[in-house]
Formats: C-alpha cells, sequence, structure tokens
C-alpha cells in the first residue's frame, strides 16, 4: 500500500508541486494539502494520513504549535518537518513536540521521499546536530525520578556517534549491532526527548 | 410538535433505566460502551469491591481507571491517593503502563490504564481504607475513546466487608450485547434509517461537578529540568524587594518567576544544603543549613554563624523573629538566639537540653511557640519552654508542625494522626476530614490572608481548610508529588508549594473555567454551544459525541447503535422546543420528544456537512453548509437554496437574523452577504471588511454587526456605509476571531487563537470615530485556567452568553466559562529591578543604589537585564525602556527582559526600565541605573583644553568647533545603532523569507519538470542544472543571511552552525567528516564580525581539505581551551610539504592566517607528509566571570 502524505505548506505554488512530486513517485500519495495549520488541524485528524510534511514557518499558529497540538489528537501520524534555512532553535522546538524529522525545502526529490518512507517505516532521521541538541538538552534536565525516562547507556552510546557524524550503518558496525536496532534506538530518543520536554513544558509555553 | 419537557421527560427516565432495576423491568441497558460505563446500584457498605471479568471483544481485559463512588460527598473512594489498595487476578507482563497502579491512579487514557494477565478468571480488586456505603462503580476500557479492543462485554461487580461474603451489586447480564452499535459504522449513509433514538452513555458525574478542586487552581511546577538546583524543596520565602527565595537540599535559589539565580556549590553560600529561610523585619534573609550553621545575606554579602560562634549545632531546623529583632535559631542541638551578630544559648526545654527543635513560631503577644521532642512548647518569662498550661495539644498527638494564623493569635498544629488543630486563646479545637480519608501525617501549615489554611502532609498531598471544608489537592490534580514539606503565600497570594522529590509548585485560582472530558464533557474539541429555553447548555464536538450541562452538571451521550454520528458541528436549541444537530457526514438531525429524526442536506448526492444553523421568523431554520451555500429548511424539507439568489456556492458559517427580515450571512472565502428576501448582495475586502474568511458574526443591541474574520475584526454600524476594520495595528491581541459575546457590563469579548480577550466597548467606537489609534485588550490564556488558548470557531452558532449571565467559549481543549461579574484584577504592581549589567560580555559589579558606575573607554556594547517581581504570571509582565539621554521615547521590549546598546559615546547616562504585571497594570517607579561611559584621553576636556591652548587664535577656535561637532555627530549616529541592530534582524528574516521562498518554488518547480515524460532530454538536463544552482543559491543565501542575522552572536549559535555546515560539505564527497563539539560549550557572546570571520576561516580550511588533502577522513573539532575557542581541522590525507608553524604561502592559508590575526587570534599548520594535516585556529574570548547580584 503506498504511503499516504499530507502537506501543510502556505506558499500555494511550493505545496502544489510538492504534491505534484509525491503523488507522482511510485509508492507515495498525496492525501491531502493545507494552506495553514488550522486547517491542517481541522483536517488532518479526520483524513489520517500516514506522515505529513509541515512547513515549520506557517502564518496564524505556527508550525511547532501545529505539530504540539496535532500529536495531542492523533499522535499516530507521523510528521517531517519542512523549513527553508537551519532555523535550528524551531527545529528543535518541534522535534521536541514530537515529530519525527526535518527536511531542508532545498533538498531533492530524491532525499525528501527517501526521508518520508524512513519516518513511515519507524525511522528517525537525526543529523550530528540534533544529536548533539538532544544531549545537551538531557545535561541540561538532570536525570529523571522515572529510570524509564532516562537514556539507556546504549542509546547514549548511539547518540554520541550520530553527534560525531557517523551514519546508521557506521554506527550499527562499530557496536555491532543491525542497521535496523540502531534505528529502533534513534526513536526511542526521540520518544524520551518528547516524554521529557512535555514534563517540562507547563511553564514553557510563554509568549 | 412536542414540548421540550416532554424531552427533559426522556432523558430523566433514561437515566433510571441504566439502574439495575431496569433490567427487572425486562428492559435492557445500552450495551458496554469502550469509553465509559456506569453501574448504578442500591447503597451497600462494602470494604472490598471487586470485578470479575468472564469475557472480552478482543484480547486480555484492560480496564481504564475503575472508579467507585458513595454517598454523600461524591469523591472517587478507588483512588490510591485516597488510601485504597488494589489488588488483581495478575497484569500484562511486560508493560509498565498497564500496570496494577493504573486501575486507581485518577489518569485517564490507554497510557495509564490495567490489563490483566488473562481472560478466564481475571480480576481487580480494590481495597477501601475502612467500610464504606457505595451505590455507583464507574469503569471504561480508555476513557480518552481512542481503543475499543479488550473490552470486557462479560463480567459481574461484587462487594464484600470481608473477603468471605461476596454479594453481587452488577453485571453485564442486563445489558444489550455488544456488536450492533459497531456494524452502525459501515453502514452507508444513504440507507440508514431516519428515525433514531439518542441514549446517553454517561450519566452525571457527580455532585462536584464543574466546581471540582481540579479545575479551581492551576498548577505549575518547576523541577531540576527547568532550573531548580534540586528537587526537595525545604523553604520558600520573599524579600520586600519582590523576589522569591527557595532553599532546596541542594542549595539556595533566587528566583524572579521566570529565571533561576542557583546559590550552589560555587557560590559564597558556604553550605549548600538548605532547611529553612526566614525574612526579617529589615528585609535581610536568613539561611538556616544543615552543617553550614546560620547564614545572612543582606546587600549581596554572606555571613555565617556556627558553632564556633556559640550555635548549639551547625544543622538549625528553625528560624523565627521577635519584634525586638532577635533571631530565634532552632538547632539540631537546642534552641540558641542571634542578637546583633552574638549568639546566645538558650535554656533548654522541661525534657533536658539538646533536643532538636525542627519549628519555632512567634506570635502577635511576642510568645515564643516550639516544637520539641514532638511536643508543642511555649516559652515562659523564665526562658524555659514548657507545655502550654491547660489544653495541652501534645496530649492529642505528636506534633510536627505548627504555624501563626494570620491574625497571629491562632496557632496551627498538626502532627502524625492526621488532624488539624488550632490553639487559640488557650482553647484547643481541632479539625479533621471524612471520616476515613486521612490526612496523613502533617509536615507544612501555613494560613493565608484570606483566611484558607493549607495543610501538607507527608504522603496525602495538599488539603485546603475553607469553612470548615477540606478540598483535597494531590497529584491527581497536578502536583507532581504528594509529599509537601513546606507553603507559602506571596505578596499577590499566588500558593507556593515545595515538596520532597517533585520540586516547587505555584497554586493560582483560575479566572477561567475549563470543563473538559474531565468534568463529563463527551470530547474536548468544541465545536459549537447553545442554551435551550429551560437553561440547559447544549454542546457539539468534532467527532467526539454531544454534551449537555444541567443544572450545573455534564453529561454525554456517544454514538452507540441508536445514534450513528459523532461529528456535531452546530448545535441549535428552537423556539418549538426541539434540539437540532448539524453534523459532518450525517446531515441534520433534530431531537423532538423520544424522536430523532435525519435529514440529508446533500450536493450532488453527498452529504454536505451542516456547519451553521440559525432560527429564522417563521418556524423555519437557515442551514449553512461546508461547500454548497444556505438552505432555507421548514416542515421537514428544504424549501429554498440561497445560491439561486445569488450567493456563491461556499461554506457558509455564520447568520444573523434581524428581527425585521434582513438576513446576514457570513461566508468562508467570499464575505459577508445581506439577503433582503429576493437577492443577496456582497460586502467584501472591497467595501472594508478585513477579510473575506468569516467566522462568526454578532449583532449587538443597538442593531450593529461585527463581523469576526480570519484577518481581524469588521464593524458596521446600522445605517452606514462601509465596514471598520481592526486587526493587530489597532491593538488586536490575535486576528482570527472566532466568538464575540457581550458582557452586559459594556465589553466585547472575543475568543481567537491566543486565548480569550476583553474590550470595552467604547474604544472601538473611539478607533472607528479617528479618536484613539488602539483599543487595549485584556487577554486570557493558560495562565488563567484555559488548557488550550485555541478557540474553534467557524461554526453556528459559536458561543455564547448564557442567562445566568456567563459567557461560553468553544476550545480545542473544553468549554471555557467566564463569569464577568466576578473576574478579578491583579492590581499589584510589579517591582522593577535592573539586575545584571554586561560590558562587552562581561558582568559589571554594581550595587542597585550605589553612585554612578564608570565604564571604561573604548566600549563596545553594554546589554541591561532587568526583571519584574510579578509572580502570578510573569510570562506575561511587559517591559519598556529608555537610555537617557539617548532616547527621548520609551522603547517597547514585550516581554523581553534585555536590552543591548553598541558604541556609547562618553558621558553620563541614565538606564530606565519600567513594567507592568499580568493585567497591564504599569508600575510608575520602575528601575533605574546611572553609568558614565569614560572617554579616551583624546575625548577628555582638559586635553581638548590643551590643544585649544596649544593652537592659540582662529585655529584654536576652528579646533574645538570641529571636535565639538565631531562628538555631536557620532550621538547622532549612535541614536541610530541600537535601531539598526533590530532592523538588521528585520532584513535577515525577510531575505528569507522572500527569497527563499521564491527560490524554493524554483527548485521544486525544475524537478517537477524534470519527471515529464513529454520533454526532450536535453531540456530535462537544464533543468537538472536549474535545480542545482537554485538550490545553490538557497545554501549561499542561507550563508549571508546567517552571517548577517544578530541573534547568531553566540558560540553555540556559531558551532551548531559550523557543523551543520560541515556535514552538508562533505556530504557530496568522499570525505567522511566527524566532529567533535561538546554538548555544552560555554555562553558566550561572539560578535558578528568574529562569528564571521572565524567562520569564514574554518570554511577555507575545509576547502583545503577537499581540493589537497586526498583525505578519506576530517575532524572538525571545537573546543574552549584556556579562554580560547579552538578550532581543530585534522585530516588523513597527503599533508603539506614543508608545512611548519606559521605557514603563510600555501593556498588559502594566508588568508586564515589573515583573518584569525585581524581578530587578535591565531593559527598554526602542524603536517607530516603522507600522515595528514592538522590546522589549529585560536581566538581568544572575553572571560565572564559571574559577581554576586542583589
Amino acid at each position: 500500500m503506498s504511503i499516504r502524505v499530507a502537506i501543510v505548506e502556505d506558499d500555494e505554488q511550493v505545496r502544489e508541486n510538492l504534491a505534484r512530486l509525491i503523488g507522482e513517485a511510485k509508492g507515495f500519495e498525496c492525501w491531502a494539502t493545507f494552506g495553514s495549520g488550522e486547517q491542517a488541524l481541522e483536517g488532518l485528524p479526520r483524513r489520517r494520513p500516514d506522515v505529513v510534511l509541515m512547513d515549520i514557518n506557517l502564518p496564524g499558529i505556527s508550525g511547532v504549535e501545529c505539530v504540539r497540538q496535532l500529536k495531542a489528537i492523533s499522535p499516530e501520524i507521523e510528521v517531517v518537518i519542512l523549513t527553508v534555512y537551519d532555523d535550528s532553535d524551531r527545529i528543535f522546538q518541534a522535534l521536541q513536540m514530537g515529530a519525527s524529522g526535518y527536511l531542508l525545502k532545498r533538498s531533492p526529490a530524491s532525499e525528501i521521499l527517501r526521508a518520508v518512507e524512513d519516518v513511515h517505516r519507524g525511522g528517525a532521521p537525526m543529523s550530528s546536530y540534533i544529536a548533539r541538541k538532544v544531549v545537551q538538552s538531557f545535561c541540561r534536565q538532570g536525570p529523571s525520578d522515572k529510570p524509564a525516562e532516562n537514556l539507556s547507556k546504549r542509546e547514549i552510546d548511539v547518540l554520541e556517534y550520530v553527534s560525531r557524524g557517523y551514519t546508521n550503518k557506521e554506527i550499527a558496525d562499530a557496536l555491532g549491532l543491525s542497521a535496523e536496532t540502531v534505528r529502533g534506538y534513534l526513536k526511542t530518543i526521540y520518544t524520551k526527548l518528547q516524554v521529557r520536554s512535555r514534563t517540562a513544558a507547563a511553564m514553557k509555553f510563554r509568549r | 410538535m412536542v414540548p421540550m419537557p416532554a424531552f427533559f421527560a426522556l432523558v430523566l427516565l433514561i437515566f433510571a433505566a441504566s439502574g439495575i432495576s431496569a433490567g427487572a423491568a425486562g428492559e435492557l441497558r445500552e450495551p458496554v460502551h469502550p469509553r465509559r460505563n456506569v453501574e448504578q446500584f442500591a447503597p451497600v457498605e462494602a470494604r472490598f469491591i471487586r470485578f470479575s471479568i468472564r469475557a472480552t471483544n478482543r484480547g486480555e481485559p484492560c480496564i481504564d481507571e475503575l472508579e467507585i463512588y458513595g454517598e454523600p460527598d461524591g469523591r472517587n473512594l478507588a483512588l490510591a491517593a485516597n488510601g485504597a489498595r488494589a489488588t488483581a487476578s495478575g497484569s500484562l507482563p511486560g508493560y509498565q503502563i498497564h500496570d496494577l497502579a493504573g486501575i486507581n491512579d485518577g489518569r485517564y487514557g490507554n497510557g495509564r490504564s490495567w490489563i490483566a494477565d488473562r481472560v478466564e478468571g481475571a480480576w481487580v480488586q480494590i481495597e477501601l481504607p475502612e467500610p464504606r456505603t457505595i451505590q455507583r462503580v464507574v469503569w471504561g476500557r480508555d476513557r480518552e475513546g481512542n481503543f475499543i479492543d479488550r473490552l470486557s462485554t462479560a463480567y459481574e461487580i461484587e462487594v464484600a466487608l470481608a473477603t468471605n461474603s461476596w454479594r453481587r451489586v452488577a453485571s453485564s447480564e442486563d445489558r444489550e450485547p455488544l456488536g450492533v452499535g459497531a456494524r452502525l459504522l459501515d453502514v452507508p449513509s444513504l440507507t440508514r434509517p431516519f428515525v433514531n433514538r439518542f441514549a446517553p452513555v454517561g450519566t452525571t458525574f457527580g455532585p462536584t461537578g464543574e466546581g471540582g478542586a481540579s479545575s479551581e487552581y492551576r498548577i505549575d511546577v518547576w523541577q531540576t529540568s527547568d532550573g531548580l538546583p534540586g528537587n526537595t524543596v525545604t523553604s520558600i520565602e520573599q524579600t520586600p524587594d519582590g523576589y522569591l527565595w527557595i532553599g532546596t537540599l541542594n542549595g539556595l535559589v533566587r528566583f524572579d518567576g521566570i529565571r533561576f539565580k542557583v546559590f550552589g556549590e560555587s557560590s559564597p553560600l558556604p553550605n549548600t544544603k538548605v532547611l529553612c529561610l526566614l525574612v526579617d523585619r529589615r528585609g535581610r534573609l536568613w539561611i538556616g543549613t544543615d552543617g553550614g550553621g546560620l547564614v545572612s545575606l543582606s546587600s549581596g554579602r554572606f555571613q555565617a554563624w556556627t558553632k564556633r560562634d556559640g550555635l548549639n549545632s551547625d544543622s538549625v531546623l528553625s528560624l523565627a523573629e521577635d519584634a525586638s529583632g532577635r533571631i530565634w535559631v532552632g538547632t539540631a542541638g537546642g534552641l540558641n538566639s542571634w542578637r546583633e551578630g552574638r549568639i546566645d544559648d538558650e535554656l533548654s526545654t522541661e525534657d533536658g537540653p539538646g533536643r532538636p527543635v525542627p519549628s519555632l513560631q512567634v506570635d502577635r503577644f511576642e510568645a515564643l511557640w516550639a516544637i520539641a521532642g514532638n511536643r508543642l512548647l511555649s516559652r515562659t518569662n523564665a526562658g524555659t519552654l514548657v507545655r502550654p498550661v491547660g489544653n495541652d495539644p501534645s496530649a492529642f498527638s505528636t506534633v510536627f508542625s505548627i504555624g501563626v494564623g494570620h491574625d497571629g493569635e491562632t496557632v496551627w498544629f498538626g502532627g502524625a494522626n492526621g488532624y488539624v488543630g488550632a490553639l487559640r486563646h488557650g482553647v484547643v479545637t481541632v479539625h479533621s476530614e471524612q471520616p476515613g480519608q486521612l490526612l496523613g501525617a502533617i509536615w507544612a501549615l501555613r494560613e493565608t490572608r484570606e483566611g484558607d489554611l493549607w495543610v501538607g502532609t507527608a504522603s496525602g498531598g495538599l488539603r485546603r481548610l475553607r469553612d470548615g471544608r477540606f478540598t483535597s489537592i494531590t497529584t491527581q490534580e497536578g502536583l507532581s508529588d504528594n509529599s509537601v514539606r513546606c507553603i507559602y503565600e506571596d505578596q499577590e497570594g499566588n500558593i507556593w508549594v515545595g515538596t520532597v522529590g517533585g520540586g516547587l509548585h505555584r497554586l493560582k485560582a483560575h479566572r477561567l473555567t475549563n470543563i473538559t472530558t474531565r468534568d463529563g464533557l463527551a470530547h474536548n474539541v468544541v465545536t459549537s454551544v447553545a442554551e435551550d429555553a429551560e437553561g440547559s447548555l447544549w454542546i457539539g464536538s468534532n467527532c467526539g459525541g454531544l454534551s449537555t450541562r444541567r443544572l450545573g452538571t455534564f453529561s454525554s451521550y456517544h454514538a452507540n447503535y441508536l445514534l450513528d454520528n459523532e461529528c456535531i458541528w452546530a448545535v441549535c436549541p428552537t423556539r418549538d422546543g426541539s434540539l437540532w444537530l448539524g453534523t459532518w457526514g450525517g446531515g441534520l438531525f433534530r431531537m423532538r420528544g423520544r424522536e430523532v429524526s435525519n435529514f440529508s442536506i446533500a450536493r450532488m448526492g453527498i452529504d454536505d456537512p451542516v456547519i451553521a444553523i440559525c432560527e429564522d421568523n417563521a418556524d423555519g431554520l437557515w442551514i449553512g453548509t461546508a461547500q454548497s451555500g444556505a438552505r432555507r429548511f421548514r416542515e421537514d424539507r428544504v424549501i429554498d437554496d440561497l445560491t439561486t439568489h445569488g450567493l456563491p456556492a461556499v461554506g457558509v458559517t455564520s447568520f444573523v437574523q434581524e428581527p425585521d427580515g434582513p438576513l446576514w450571512i457570513g461566508t468562508s472565502g467570499a464575505g459577508l452577504y445581506r439577503f433582503d428576501g429576493r437577492h443577496c448582495t456582497a460586502m467584501t475586502r472591497s467595501n472594508g471588511l478585513p477579510g473575506n474568511f468569516v467566522r462568526t458574526l454578532h449583532r449587538d443591541g443597538s442593531g450593529n454587526l461585527w463581523i469576526g474574520t480570519s484577518s481581524g475584526l469588521g464593524y458596521w454600524q446600522k445605517g452606514r456605509d462601509g465596514i471598520a476594520a481592526f486587526g493587530q495595528d489597532q491593538g488586536l491581541p490575535d486576528e482570527v476571531i472566532s466568538q464575540i459575546l457581550e458582557d452586559g457590563r459594556g465589553n466585547l469579548w472575543f475568543g481567537c487563537n491566543q486565548g480569550i480577550f476583553r474590550v470595552v466597548r467604547e474604544e472601538f467606537l473611539a478607533v472607528a470615530a479617528g479618536e484613539t489609534k488602539r483599543i487595549n485588550a485584556i487577554i486570557y490564556g493558560r495562565a488563567d485556567g484555559m488548557e488550550s488558548i485555541e478557540c474553534t470557531g467557524g461554526f453556528q452558532p459559536a458561543g455564547l452568553r448564557s442567562s445566568d449571565g456567563r459567557l461560553w467559549f468553544s476550545t480545542v481543549k473544553g468549554l471555557v466559562a467566564v463569569d464577568p461579574a466576578h473576574i478579578s484584577v491583579n492590581d499589584k504592581k510589579a517591582i522593577v529591578h535592573v539586575e545584571e549589567i554586561l560590558v562587552d560580555g562581561v558582568v559589571l559589579p554594581f550595587e542597585p543604589r550605589a553612585a554612578a558606575s564608570r565604564i571604561g573607554p573604548g566600549t563596545q556594547r553594554m546589554e541591561f537585564r532587568f526583571t519584574a517581581l510579578s509572580l502570578v504570571a510573569p510570562e506575561r509582565n511587559r517591559f519598556k525602556y529608555r537610555l537617557e539621554p539617548l532616547e527621548k521615547n520609551w522603547v517597547e521590549s514585550g516581554s523581553q527582559r534585555t536590552a543591548a546598546y553598541s558604541h556609547l559615546p562618553p558621558g553620563a547616562y541614565i538606564f530606565r526600565v519600567t513594567a507592568c504585571n499580568n493585567d497591564g497594570v504599569w508600575s510608575e517607579t520602575g528601575a533605574s541605573m546611572s553609568f558614565v561611559v569614560l572617554p579616551h584621553p583624546w575625548q577628555a576636556w582638559w586635553f581638548r583644553a590643551l590643544l585649544i591652548g596649544a593652537v592659540l587664535g582662529g585655529g584654536g577656535w576652528l579646533v574645538r568647533a570641529l571636535s565639538v561637532g565631531r562628538l555631536r555627530r557620532k550621538l547622532e549616529r549612535l541614536k541610530e545603532q541600537h535601531a539598526i541592530e533590530k532592523e538588521r534582524a528585520r532584513i535577515a528574516q525577510d531575505i528569507h523569507d522572500e527569497l527563499g521562498a521564491s527560490l524554493t518554488r524554483i527548485t521544486l518547480l525544475t524537478e517537477v519538470g524534470q519527471k515529464r515524460a513529454d520533454i526532450p532530454p536535453a531540456v530535462s538536463a537544464d533543468l537538472h542544472r536549474i535545480s542545482g544552482m537554485a538550490r545553490e543559491a538557497v545554501r549561499a543565501m542561507d550563508a549571508i543571511v546567517w552571517a548577517v542575522n544578530p541573534r547568531n552572536d553566540s558560540l553555540d549559535h556559531f558551532a551548531n552552525y559550523v557543523s551543520q555546515f560541515a556535514e552538508e560539505f562533505f556530504q557530496l564527497t568522499p570525505i567522511r567528516c566527524r566532529l567533535d563539539v561538546p554538548p555544552d560549550l560555554p555562553d558566550h557572546p561572539l560578535p558578528t564580525e568574529a562569528r564571521h570571520h572565524l567562520f569564514l576561516a574554518v570554511k577555507e580550511a575545509l576547502n583545503n581539505v577537499v581540493r589537497h588533502s586526498g583525505a578519506s577522513e576530517v575532524w572538525l573539532r571545537l573546543c574552549m581551551d584556556n579562554g580560547n575557542l579552538r578550532v581543530t581541522v585534522d585530516d588523513n590525507g597527503r599533508g603539506i610539504p614543508s608545512a611548519t608553524g606559521r605557514q603563510t604561502g600555501h593556498d588559502g592559508l594566508g588568508n586564515i592566517l589573515q583573518r584569525m590575526e585581524s581578530l587578535g587570534g591565531s593559527f598554526e599548520v602542524a603536517s607530516k607528509p603522507s600522515a595528514g594535516t592538522c590546522l589549529v585556529l585560536r581566538l581568544p574570548l572575553p572571560s565572564t566571570k559571574n559577581a554576586p547580584p542583589v
């Protein structure tokens, strides 16, 4: 079955071209498009796509807020953040809110499709820079009282390698694991990141 | 026509029918529902309640919260927090989220539910702390409605006083079997039977209703993850300057509501284990430590007294002050006192010397109360501590905690056996909770100015004693831990609570009431709300069913075999007693009496969602659809279609029916229409409407129309042409307006995507008349009790003013009610402080009240950090500042707490800052700080005088005129410097938004073009090149914008950017790039110029690797080294022949050297042939030592 992709993007031309790219690619289906976060929040829970490509710089409610609200209503929908430039702070916020990865809009079509597929298969693409931010975030928060919310030794090892620029394949070789297992670790790391930021979130929504 | 009361008769009938007695009458109860089931039975006394499962629809049974209720108090007796204990036949192994604690932890959802380890013989049992009369059990599979498997379809509930005498009180035998309702989802809408019946699944939610404690307070939590040094908070005090001081076992903390300033290991505080705090009459802070004795903090200086100074012990457990300024010090080894720097040994207790004194209080009569040996003692004139004469509280129990009441005459005490006592004029009164609800040991007591007594318990959370009644606040209501160590009320009435292991909490009473599924609402995404003639509210939801509020209690209706649509987007009671429901995918429903009728509002064979319903002037309805305009509906059929009268076929979100005929129609996309019975006339943006997407309409008492759109508010004055538009420029907090309501007090209230806001109606009229420029909106949001600040809109009816005067707003997280008659305003002004001044990144030591600081010549950049101490909602405090004489007008900085200036010319300055609290009340005084920027010698007056003296005559005059003129020009220029920095950030943003978007369009378009089959290969190749070039252009633009944007002026941003750049740079090469960047670089400013040159130098170095090294691997390392930032680029390539030390001849290396030297840094190359090259770039950074503030 093809992967059902939804697009949230305010620029009409970008939205339409992305929709065409995805619609014409084999194994993908452009399931829905939305011009704003508000519309997306109204439509996504009903349309239930597999993966959402979400522009971070939306008019009205931001992509970050949109991810947060969407994940609260429909946690099973995977979100990949789209951004024109490396706006590191906002990308990281979106990841904390539950996004599974991010893409630069300038990425070639093949890369966009690969990322969507990867996320759909349960992957969690992570760049070295994001890995560094994750480590930073966990360090600053200190250990949680709930052991399940802390990173395991293995997860820390994996993060360390990612932050040094190793690919999943190289990490798998270095740690004697399968690449699939490494992907699994990355996914759990994201989940833990979200759980931890949610507990701290109560006071953080300040404008 | 069936009148309304008949309908309620039905509801009541079905409520009654849900009891077990109905089974005997032959009528079966509705089938089990995955979300929530209620078992009502005759009151019975029980200590054990067992739920046994016989069968499920699929898999091992799951139960999401088993709740047990009795009378008269409506609390859930099954809660673990209330002392109930759960046991079970066994739990599904390997799933922490489904362990037994999930059965009675008070938390809803699959993620906190219990799953049995078997189907056959599975049971779960609740043991109450003592026998209670119970009459209702509520249970579900997943209270959040996401899961429908693992549902217990056959079960029985038994109760017992002892485990050998069970008695059955409820079972599945009198329920209809499951399965009828489940099939309905597959029934195509066209063949659906026309007459349905509604049946309630939930019943009333218990007598506490919406007034329960959970929604009464908003609780915020701060823990180590937020900057607190430790999660065990032992004491909280507020100094007169407005700061909150928090004692933890890992240090002392100063808190302004946003930022923690920690005095930990590296601070001058001699010992970081803080056990108690006291603020004395002079505003001094006293700190009792565990092992470091007694410490005072005044004017930023710590001073300590220990055993060497005469303290009985270095562990100080408690502190109190009397009117003479004497500080009483309770230590682990007896009582001491401190007076003017001298420590005295006080006489010991009647039990002998040296007992620990864990608690001390001084009352209004200057009597000292103490706890020693778990007894309450008072100090006699002779100086001994004795038990009070007459009523001795210690006779009731061991006493752990005391607190002097607000009147100064009552001594509250509490201890091990969980009662609270008051000793007043020698008389003891005892309060206890309802029997069986154990308070637990009492650790903290605090009476507020309002007269509430807050009780902190060792394991049962908080209790509030008000009017003789206890209200419980535990982890269920939002505390992070149930062991409360200390309680404090600040100057604004916030309650601060410290826990053992759970951090710091702030409790504040909600100003708004947010009703959610916890209160009995069917679903949290509310679409439409309306009130019927009986005063009941009807609430539609986005695919979660229908709810109603009658007599203050909410109940809900979900889809089962009687009702097949839960997406209720419009609810409208009409004069004839019917209730109309507009749905998504199910057409229009009418509930009248016992029957529910269903009508299709079709467009080309499919049901168009009904999003707006409005009663017309002639027993009919106006129906707004999501895509096909509006219809008129009367006598069970559509009698007119407004698209035949000129209305476009678009969504219709709202109607206003004028009493004298005309109808206003709000559309989504085509503006506003007026229908006079024959034609629809449009009013759009060209008529002044702020936007063509109308979300809501409101007709005020004078017949004027208020129009809420997605891009602002419109106002049409009756009888006039044109529409006045209001947007953010006129002061609206948000332009997406979903509700417009009037409160009958001259205010308009709006629901928007940023919360709810209120504006005095006259202010709009003044702006519309051109008398003023802006309206003043008071905004309410999360801090006031909203669980989400996003109001839902585009449905009608959308929110309302109910007959009791309350205003109701629909949101994505439930229904929000405002009582305009009782909403309070915080009139306490914030205290403003300048906390820190950074000169070129280094903290300037200064005393707030001292003489003007002197700043050395040649200063590049000054940064002011300030705060405002209003702790209700510090994130809403707003600031404005100005630097005199540079700026004449205030600069609004919003919630930002810093201001920066670059290249200030020599002279005397005053920096002023002021702030407003969460309700917009401004401090008149604010804070100010004077300083002098010293001139370079050649800028000084004496130098100029000498110059004048040296060049006497006309020439001298000329020199002076020139130099003064230059200074003046410089001043002018620098006034703009501040603005320029802001402008730079804005330009950076614009380049990204505009250019970035265009280039992205190009890349995508060429990608799409290449995929087309009908183009020649040569064109495809060109397109490929174009997309590559566009991509390269975005990358280049990215680099430029990064360099320009002052937001990136920090070491951390630099490290992020350079490592991302390197990764992307090497991605397309065969060289693998490895990074070594510490996750925690110091928070260091890195000025634009240094950042830019350093980046270009590193880029050059990386370029060299690609072009010349032939390496397979390169390492980019960043680290701090003796105050230098060191960047190393290290490859394993062929090396540079004869390269040693400061090599300049090689490609690009000269450039790197030049750049580094211009920054005052250095550059080295180390290389051996075929053993790689190592480039080291060093940049000295100014040190940032922290001086103690206060």
